[in-house]
C-alpha cells in the first residue's frame, strides 16, 4: 500500500458530545476503557500497511497531539514510514484556519506532494470501526475510479443524518444527497471514508478553493459536484461502523464493547493505543477485593472493585468502593464511586467522584424530562458529570442531568439535582 | 546518584521453581499479573536516579534479555542513562563461565572504571521490595564507609539458612557478617543483598581474589573481609523486603498481595514493566461475563472471565470459560481454561490449554502458608485434554500433551514434585 497516503480529519469539536469534548477534540475522547476514538482509525491504517499519514488538527489539539506523539504506537517508526500532525498554519502566501474538511486537505497538498503516491485516503478521526483499507483501494483501482466512497445501509428513517448515495450494479454512483430532509434516494450512507486518485483530488480541491460559494466541505460541496461528472464509485462496507457523535451513540457504542458478537470486538481488532502518555498506575491488572460482583462489564486497568458493577464500562484506575453499585454506566479514568453510592446510566468524565451514599440516575418519575438547557443532547435518560467534579455525600442526581467539570461538593444544592437539571461552572 | 554505577546479579542458577524455571531465569518469572520479578529492582534503580546499570546474566538469560531490551520501560534508553546486559565472554585469557557473583563483577570491572564510579551499588535481580537507594548512598558517603549493607529483620516463616547475618554495633558499625551459616546466630538482622561499595576498594578486593582465592562469591570473598578489616556499616531498610526461594513462598506471597496484606503493592507503587511484550499495553480491559463470579483476585488486561475465579491471579489474556472454576491459582499469560474445568492450587506457565472438564490439583488448606506437595505446576504450552484428572503435587513438563490414557508412572515423563 505504499502508493497510498492517509489523511485523517481530526479537527472537529464534536459539540454534541457536550462537556466530554469541551477540553479535547472529539477524536481524543476516551472510548472502550483503554482507548481514544482516534485509535481505531490509526490502527486500521497500521493494519492496512499504509506507510504515510497526516493528521489534521484544529480544535483543542493538545490531548490529541500528546496521544498521537510520533505515531510509534501504530508502527510509524521506520524511515520508510511517516506520520505527521498537521495543524493550521500561516505562511507568506497562504494559510489560515481550516475552513472545512476539503480546505484542510487543500492547505496540506504540499505535504501530500512529498510522497510518491497515486491515491489519497481521506478518513474521519472520530469513527469506531475495523477496516482493512486495502480492499477499498483494490476496488478503487479495479474500477479505475476517480473517487470511491465507503457506504453502509442505514435504516431509512435515519437517512436525514447522513449523505446518501445511489449506485448502479457495478457500484458507480448515480446520485447523491447530503442529509436529505425528505424523499431519500437511497439508504446507502456515506461513511466519510474516501479514496481519491491523487491528481483528481488536487485538481478538484484547487477548483473548490476558488469557489466563493463553497463551504469547502467534502460531503456538502465536493462530492455532490463529482457525482455525474467523474468516475465515482461506492464500496459497501457491511461490518460494524459507528459515528459516536452524540452522547447516546457514544454510550451505546461503549456498551457494544460488551458484546463482541455484536460486531465490536476489541480483542480481535487488535486496536493499538499510545499507553506511554498515561500514568504508570494505569497499567496495572484490575484488582477485585472480597466478593465484588461484576456482571457483564469491562473493568479497566488498575481499577479496584469492592462493590457491584453491572453492564458497565470502567476505564483505567476506577475505584468502586464497598457497597457501591455501578449499573449501565461509562466511568472514565480515575473515577471514584464512594462507599454506598449507586449510579446508573451515568457517563462520568475523568477523575469525577461520586460522594458517599449518593444516588445518580435513579428514576423519580416514569417520564423524566429532557435536560432543560440542552434538550437536544440529553433526553434518553443518561446523566453526564464533568471531569474533576466531586458530588457531595448523600446527594441525589436525577436523569438527563448535566453537571459541568471542576465543581466541588459546595456547588450542589442541598436537595440535590432533579431530572433535567444542570449545574454550570460558567458564570450565569 | 552521580558517580555511582549499579550492578544487578541476575545470573545465578535457580532451583525451587520446578518447571517454571526450566527455560527462564528466576528474575524473569512473571509476577502478580503482568510484572516480572526483576521489575522491582529495575524500577528502584530507575527511580533512584542511577544512570549506569549493568546486569550480569548467565543462566537461561533469553527471557530476561527480551524483557529488559534497551531498558526502555525503566527510562534507561536516554542519552545519559543506559543499561548494559553482561553475559560471560571469552577473551583476555579466559574461556570459562562466571564462577560466581564476585567473578562476574571482576570480569566487568572496566564498566566501573570507565564510568569513573566512586561507588558501586550491587543488588540481586530477584528480590521483591520498593526502595529509593539515595538515602543509603548519602549515609554511606557521610560515614566514609568502605561498604554499607542494607539490612532487614529476617522475614517470618522462612528458612534461616538462606540469609547472611549482620551483627551491628555502635552507630551502625557492622562488627560481624556471616553468609549463610549452618548455625544461624541468635539475632535476626540479615543482609538484603543490597551492598554499596567504595569502587576503588571493591576493585582492589577483586584483584586480590583473582590472585589468591578459589572462592568467587561476593559476600564471602569481598564483604566478609571488609567487615573484618575496613569500615563496614549497616543501613536498616524499613519497608517490606522479600526473598522468594521457592514456588510455595511465591504462591503464599501472591495470596498476601491479593488480600492487600503486604505493604508492597505493585499497583500503588507503580512498578514499571515492559508493556510491549505480547502487546500488553494495547490489550483491552478485562471482560467479566454475565455469569462470572470473582473473589479476591487480580485480573489482567485481555482476560475474559466467564466462570468463577477465587483468590487467584490471572496474567494478561487468560480466558476462563463458563462453569470453569479457578481457585487459589496463578495462571500466566494467555492460558485457556475450558468449560467446566476445575483448577485448584495450580501454577500454570504461559499458553497452557486446559480443556473442558479437566480437573487439576486440590484446594490449598491454608493459602497463606503453602507447603511442598500442595501445588500442581504446569509447564509452558502444555495441553491438558478434556476430562483429564491431574492429582495434586504433579508437575506437567513444557509442551506436554496430557491425555486420559497418560501413564503417570512412566519414568521421566511426568515427575512428582
Amino acid at each position: 500500500m505504499s502508493e497510498t497516503i492517509a489523511m485523517v480529519l481530526a479537527g472537529g469539536q464534536g459539540s454534541r458530545l457536550s462537556i466530554l469534548s469541551e477540553h479535547r477534540a472529539k477524536p481524543a475522547v476516551p472510548f472502550g476503557s483503554n482507548y481514544r476514538i482516534i485509535d481505531f482509525v490509526l490502527s486500521n491504517i497500521m493494519h492496512s500497511g499504509i506507510p504515510y499519514a497526516g493528521i489534521l488538527t484544529q480544535y483543542k489539539p493538545y490531548s490529541l497531539m500528546a496521544h498521537i506523539g510520533s505515531g510509534e504506537s501504530w508502527g510509524f517508526t521506520s524511515r520508510q514510514s511517516v506520520l505527521k500532525i498537521l495543524p493550521p498554519y500561516r505562511g507568506t502566501t497562504a494559510g489560515d484556519w481550516y475552513a472545512g474538511t476539503a480546505d484542510a486537505i487543500c492547505q496540506n497538498l504540499s505535504f501530500i506532494s512529498r510522497f510518491d503516491v497515486d491515491m489519497v485516503l481521506v478518513l474521519s478521526g472520530d469513527h469506531i470501526y475495523n477496516m482493512n483499507y486495502s480492499d477499498l483501494v483494490e476496488f478503487h483501482k479495479r474500477h479505475k475510479a476517480d473517487v470511491t466512497i465507503a457506504t453502509q445501509p442505514v435504516p431509512w428513517e435515519e437517512t436525514a443524518r447522513f449523505g446518501v448515495l445511489k449506485s448502479d450494479k457495478s457500484g458507480r454512483i448515480e446520485g447523491f444527497q447530503e442529509k436529505p430532509k425528505s424523499d431519500p434516494i437511497s439508504n446507502q450512507a456515506n461513511l466519510g471514508i474516501y479514496v481519491f486518485r491523487r491528481a483528481f483530488l488536487e485538481e478538484r480541491l484547487r477548483e473548490d478553493a476558488q469557489d466563493p460559494a463553497s463551504t469547502h466541505d467534502f460531503g456538502k460541496d465536493l462530492i455532490p459536484k463529482m457525482v455525474g461528472e467523474s468516475r465515482c464509485y461506492a464500496f459497501e462496507f457491511s461490518h460494524y461502523w459507528r459515528d459516536v457523535g452524540t452522547l447516546e451513540s457514544y454510550w451505546e457504542a461503549n456498551m457494544e464493547c460488551l458484546n463482541p458478537r455484536g460486531g465490536l470486538d476489541l480483542d480481535a481488532w487488535r486496536v493499538h493505543t499510545n499507553w506511554t502518555d498515561e500514568p504508570s498506575h494505569f497499567h496495572m491488572p484490575s484488582h477485585i477485593y472480597g466478593n465484588g460482583t461484576i456482571v457483564n462489564a469491562l473493568v479497566g486497568k488498575g481499577s479496584s472493585v469492592r462493590g457491584r458493577v453491572i453492564n458497565s464500562i470502567l476505564f483505567r484506575g476506577v475505584e468502586v468502593q464497598e457497597g457501591a453499585e455501578v449499573r449501565d454506566s461509562v466511568l472514565m479514568d480515575g473515577v471514584r464511586v464512594c462507599s454506598g453510592a449507586r449510579v446508573s446510566r451515568l457517563i462520568a468524565d475523568k477523575y469525577a467522584e461520586i460522594g458517599v451514599r449518593s444516588v445518580v440516575g435513579e428514576k423519580e418519575t416514569d417520564a423524566p424530562p429532557p435536560n432543560f438547557e440542552h434538550p437536544d443532547l440529553l433526553a434518553s435518560g443518561l446523566t453526564l458529570i464533568g471531569r474533576y467534579t466531586k458530588t457531595p455525600e448523600n446527594c441525589r442526581i436525577g436523569l438527563n442531568c448535566l453537571v459541568y467539570p471542576d465543581l466541588g461538593p459546595e456547588c450542589f444544592p442541598a436537595e440535590g439535582l432533579s431530572s433535567g437539571g444542570s449545574i454550570c461552572n460558567h458564570p450565569g | 546518584m552521580r558517580n555511582t554505577v549499579a550492578l544487578v546479579l541476575a545470573g545465578g542458577v535457580n532451583v525451587g521453581y520446578s518447571v517454571l524455571t526450566h527455560n527462564r531465569a528466576k528474575s524473569a518469572l512473571p509476577f502478580f499479573g503482568h510484572f516480572r520479578l526483576v521489575d522491582f529492582v529495575l524500577t528502584n534503580l530507575s527511580r533512584s536516579g542511577v544512570n549506569n546499570v549493568g546486569v550480569m546474566i548467565q543462566y537461561l538469560p533469553g527471557s530476561l534479555i527480551d524483557h529488559i531490551g534497551i531498558g526502555r520501560a525503566w527510562d534507561f534508553d536516554s542519552t545519559n542513562r543506559r543499561i548494559k546486559l553482561m553475559p560471560p565472554f571469552v577473551g583476555m585469557g579466559r574461556t570459562d563461565w562466571y564462577r560466581g557473583s564476585a567473578d562476574a563483577i571482576y570480569r566487568n570491572m572496566d564498566f566501573i572504571q570507565n564510568n569513573q564510579a566512586h561507588d558501586v551499588l550491587v543488588v540481586c535481580a530477584d528480590h521483591v521490595y520498593c526502595m529509593d537507594y539515595r538515602p543509603m548512598l548519602n549515609l554511606h558517603r557521610e560515614r566514609g564507609a568502605d561498604v554499607t549493607i542494607m539490612t532487614t529483620p529476617r522475614p517470618q516463616g522462612t528458612d534461616p539458612r538462606h540469609y547472611g547475618y549482620v551483627t551491628v554495633g555502635d552507630r551502625g558499625r557492622v562488627v560481624d557478617f556471616v553468609e549463610k551459616p549452618s548455625q544461624p546466630p541468635e539475632h535476626d538482622v540479615v543482609s538484603t543483598g543490597v551492598y554499596l561499595f567504595r569502587a576503588d576498594l571493591l576493585c582492589d578486593r577483586l584483584y586480590d581474589m583473582q590472585r589468591m582465592s578459589s572462592d568467587h562469591h561476593l559476600p564471602t570473598v569481598v564483604v566478609e573481609p571488609i567487615v573484618r578489616e575496613g569500615r563496614a556499616f549497616a543501613c536498616p531498610f524499613e519497608g517490606d523486603w522479600h526473598y522468594l526461594p521457592d514456588i510455595e513462598s511465591y504462591v503464599a506471597f501472591h495470596q498476601r498481595l491479593l488480600r492487600g496484606e503486604s505493604t508492597i503493592s505493585p499497583d500503588h507503587d507503580s512498578v514499571l514493566t515492559d508493556l510491549r511484550d505480547r502487546d500488553l499495553g494495547s490489550r483491552p480491559a478485562p471482560y467479566f461475563g454475565p455469569l462470572s463470579e470473582v473473589e479476591d483476585s487480580l485480573v489482567s488486561p485481555g482476560c475474559v472471565v466467564e466462570g468463577k475465579v477465587v483468590r487467584s491471579v490471572l496474567s494478561p489474556g487468560v480466558h476462563v470459560a463458563p462453569k470453569a472454576v479457578v481457585r487459589d491459582s496463578i495462571l500466566f499469560h494467555d492460558c485457556f481454561v475450558g468449560q467446566g474445568a476445575r483448577l485448584e492450587g495450580v501454577v500454570s506457565d504461559k499458553d497452557v490449554r486446559f480443556d473442558s472438564f479437566c480437573r487439576v490439583g486440590a484446594p490449598l488448606p491454608d493459602p497463606a502458608n503453602v507447603r511442598a506437595g500442595q501445588l500442581t505446576v504446569v509447564g509452558k504450552s502444555a495441553r491438558i485434554m478434556q476430562g483429564v484428572v491431574i492429582e495434586v503435587g504433579r508437575e506437567v513438563p513444557i509442551r506436554q500433551v496430557v491425555t486420559r490414557e497418560w501413564d503417570w508412572n512412566m519414568p521421566g515423563s511426568i515427575a512428582r514434585l
